[in-house]
């Protein structure tokens, strides 16, 4: 692939990205002449659109000069995700705005991310692009069993609307109505479509339930090789009954004969605009748009591979609001993977605890100082 | 790994776990601590204990006993010393530096009758009443002890847990320190030199350091179905678990609170000033309530700040900053970098020991404080701005100067603020100061006998014919 010097970024990105060649089998070379290209172009777009943004690279000493050649991505600020949770971040007009996507809130402060349709239609293609490059998936390729709601009670909940716009590229059926998951009705479609590959879809705490009612009912589900299940969104507000992954997928194994390479997991967080997915090796590999630096908690510094770090992200996908992120997640970045496939792939090991004084001290917070006059 | 096999006491007696089962293991980087469960035989023990044995008492007994204690712990070779020195750092996380200077405190606060005496003289109408009654106008007066006292203690601070424990003392109660998880030796090894003291004291068999875990709902609620008082020092997940139990008992309630300063300020008249805002920063790594988190400062913010790093440079070597988990640098550095987005100053030093954040915009950013050393300065142009910074959960407020305090005290007692200290000396509470506004006399209760009939101690004049129209009741 050789990548053109003068072409617009908008369309080249999407040509290149979603519907070349695989890019998952491009080699190192390729992959930094890709993110050299379309990652510095996002910073200057974000630099020359979003005001908020251009006055942290400013005060972060960065300018439109410093960020010229694939040594210089690690330099382009990043923004911590809570200021997602203070301040709304635009780089196009509010009148482009077709999509307000809000996380679960799940510490108390929910971030708010501003979708144009480029940035929703990107977000897409990163999902069939996964399903694609990862699980030979194409449109109409196989049965979607979403674990819950559609597009309309989903509404702004980011992790809910992310799965209910499956739809959009597959045979996806929703079955959380109101709030409550349709244990019944999906036994039942799953028994009545077992012709069809399957991706069944949902949320640990939501999967467990389901679990416990094919528990409780003296029901097992008889999933064939090459179906799919697909945990995304981790255990939110219920650590209480969180398991570990391979008490989890013992369980999965017992009641849906799901498949050791079958049970599978994908990452997403509302500020990034790419669904990480695993391969059948469970590593989670990172499409080129999305670059991931290991930043020492300490000083902020690139660490490289193989070392616990935080995660920061680089996603050139977005359109609408800088997708350049400090996470809250501790983890690794690793080369390459024993599937086959080239490139980076990330392993989220952990959130940052910010965890409660042990103390007899409260930590201030904006909840405290919000009454400043 | 060196495992270290720790007794609970059970009034005054050490008690060691015989089996694997019955004991709860710490795990530290290169130690492990063994603590042994509470189980049935055990709580009865403790429920066995008998309040009398403190009624026993006088005042001075217990001052005395508390003198020896403290003379116990400032003998440089005293063994429990010496293992809370040499296990300690590894276990709650403080550096030598601080654990001493927090021995120190404790050792200060207990061997001196004199110091003692004081604090009962000024936290119930006299020192007196703990041992006789006193004549209080009409009637005459005794305190008792609420009874059986089960202090919950945070593993922030380590002296606090001896603190509450040495008020529980003082007024006479039955006394059950529950081990903290953060740190597990100290309160545990106060307790233990009771013995060493006299191990028949009345004070050693009816103290008790005993642990729990958040999980063993059995047994929390049998402690706290026979206890009489329950005083609480934490942070707010555990105060809440402890509210949620619905208990019967007198709760005591210390924490959570944070601290702020408010400070009209210039180099010629204290260029001390921005040092002492450093110690009271670094003092106890802000996870005490009475830490400062933020400041309100009038003056020259360039200069103030320039003192202000020197200061936590001095303190980073007088007091070292424990070593945290990465995830406090972490936290740290969200902090500065949503500060640099929203444009505020931000300054920290390259080790991440200390932090400041001088805020040039009111907008924050939905990010907790993440303690250790942080803090913001919020610029004003005139010392009254700084009253709207006060907002609820402020427990301490430092001023300086002085002159400022007498000016403001009244508007800040009205905003539930409970103490206004002397920058600088944040841990040192000085006399007759409440800590979280509790007197002693929250763990008493006042006895009245009325004087005879006849007895009048005091003569009201009252107009002619006033009370005519109700001659009979009277």
């Amino acid at each position: 692939m050789k990548l053109s010097d003068n072409t617009l970024v908008g369309p080249e990105f999407d040509c290149v990205s979603f519907q070349g060649d695989s890019i998952l089998a491009w080699n190192d070379e390729q992959v930094s002449a890709y993110q050299e290209k379309f990652i510095i172009e996002a910073f200057r777009h974000h630099y020359s659109n979003s005001e908020e943004y251009r006055k942290f690279c400013e005060n972060s000493n960065i300018g439109l000069d410093d960020i010229k050649i694939k040594a210089d991505l690690v330099k382009i600020p990043q923004i911590p995700s809570a200021i997602f949770k203070s301040i709304d971040v635009l780089s196009i007009d509010r009148k482009d705005i077709v999509k307000r996507c809000t996380s679960s809130g799940t510490h108390g402060l929910i971030s708010n991310i501003y979708r144009d349709e480029i940035t929703l239609d990107r977000l897409l293609n990163s999902i069939s692009f996964g399903l694609k490059e990862l699980y030979d998936i194409d449109i109409n390729g196989c049965t979607v069993v979403n674990l819950g709601p559609d597009t309309d009670e989903a509404a702004d909940i980011w992790f809910a609307y992310i799965t209910s716009i499956l739809n959009l590229v597959l045979d996806a059926h929703n079955f959380m109505v109101k709030g409550e998951l349709q244990c019944e009705a999906v036994y039942n479609f799953i028994n009545n479509n077992s012709d069809k590959k399957l991706l069944i879809l949902g949320a640990p705490p939501l999967l467990l339930h389901f679990i416990n009612y094919l528990k409780d009912n003296g029901l097992k589900l008889n999933l064939k090789k090459g179906d799919i299940v697909k945990t995304a969104g981790g255990w939110k507000k219920h650590t209480g009954i969180m398991i570990e992954r391979d008490e989890f997928s013992l369980l999965m194994k017992e009641y849906f004969n799901a498949d050791e390479e079958g049970i599978l997991d994908a990452f997403n967080q509302v500020e990034l605009n790419t669904v990480v997915f695993e391969c059948n090796k469970k590593s989670k590999h990172l499409p080129p748009w999305v670059k991931v630096i290991v930043r020492d908690p300490y000083t902020l510094e690139d660490i490289g591979y193989e070392k616990l770090g935080i995660l920061s992200y680089l996603d050139a996908s977005s359109n609408s609001y800088p997708c350049f992120l400090l996470s809250d997640d501790l983890g690794i970045l690793k080369k390459d993977c024993s599937c086959g496939r080239s490139g980076d792939v990330v392993q989220l090991v952990r959130r940052v605890k910010k965890v409660e004084a042990k103390g007899c001290a409260i930590k201030i917070d904006s909840n405290l100082l919000r009454r400043v006059k | 790994m060196n495992s270290l096999e720790m007794p609970i006491i059970i009034g005054g007696k050490k008690i060691y776990s015989n089996s694997t089962s019955d004991k709860y293991i710490f795990k530290f980087k290169d130690l492990e601590v063994h603590l042994p469960k509470v189980n049935d035989k055990l709580m009865d023990e403790v429920k066995a204990i008998d309040t009398n044995l403190m009624l026993e008492l006088k005042t001075n007994d217990i001052l005395e006993f508390l003198r020896r204690v403290g003379m116990l712990w400032q003998k440089p070779d005293y063994e429990l010393k010496k293992m809370l020195y040499k296990y300690s750092p590894q276990i709650n996380g403080q550096t030598f530096e601080m654990l001493k200077h927090n021995i120190g405190l404790l050792i200060a606060y207990i061997s001196f009758k004199s110091y003692l005496q004081e604090v009962l003289g000024s936290e119930l109408p006299c020192r007196e009443i703990l041992d006789d009654w006193v004549p209080i106008l009409d009637s005459e007066v005794h305190a008792v002890p609420l009874g059986k006292l089960i202090h919950v203690i945070s593993g922030n601070v380590p002296v606090v847990g001896a603190f509450s424990l040495i008020r529980g003392i003082l007024t006479k109660n039955l006394n059950i320190a529950k081990i903290p998880s953060g740190d597990i030796l100290t309160i545990l090894l106060f307790v233990q030199s009771f013995s060493d003291v006299d191990p028949d004291h009345p004070i050693t068999k009816s103290t008790s350091a005993i642990y729990w875990e958040r999980g063993e709902d059995n047994t929390i609620n049998e402690f706290l179905n026979f206890t009489d008082g329950l005083c609480i020092w934490g942070g707010e997940q555990s105060v809440d678990f402890y509210k949620r139990k619905n208990m019967k008992c007198e709760l005591i309630e210390y924490g959570p609170k944070i601290g702020m300063q408010i400070i009209d300020w210039s180099a010629e008249k204290d260029v001390n000033l921005p040092m002492q805002v450093a110690r009271d920063m670094s003092v106890y790594e802000q996870e005490a309530c009475l830490s400062p988190q933020f400041l309100c400062l009038k003056g020259d913010v360039e200069s103030f700040v320039d003192l202000l790093k020197e200061g936590l440079k001095h303190y980073a070597k007088v007091w070292p900053k424990p070593q945290k988990e990465i995830d406090h640098y972490a936290h740290m550095n969200f902090l500065l970098q949503a500060n640099i987005f929203v444009g505020n100053e931000v300054y920290k030093d390259e080790n991440l020991e200390w932090s400041i954040v001088v805020m040039k915009k009111k907008d924050r950013i939905n990010l907790e404080h993440p303690l250790g050393r942080t803090i913001f300065i919020y610029p004003i142009e005139n010392v009254r701005d700084s009253l709207d910074y006060i907002v609820p959960n402020v427990q301490t407020v430092g001023i300086a100067p002085k002159k400022l305090a007498y000016e403001l005290r009244d508007e800040i007692s009205k905003t539930g603020v409970l103490r206004i200290s002397n920058i600088g000396r944040v841990d040192y509470p000085r006399l007759g100061t409440a800590h979280n506004g509790v007197y002693l006399n929250r763990l008493v209760k006042i006895v009245s006998m009325e004087r005879e009939k006849e007895y009048v101690s005091r003569v009201f004049d009252v107009p002619n014919r006033y009370f005519d129209e109700f001659s009979t009741i009277f």
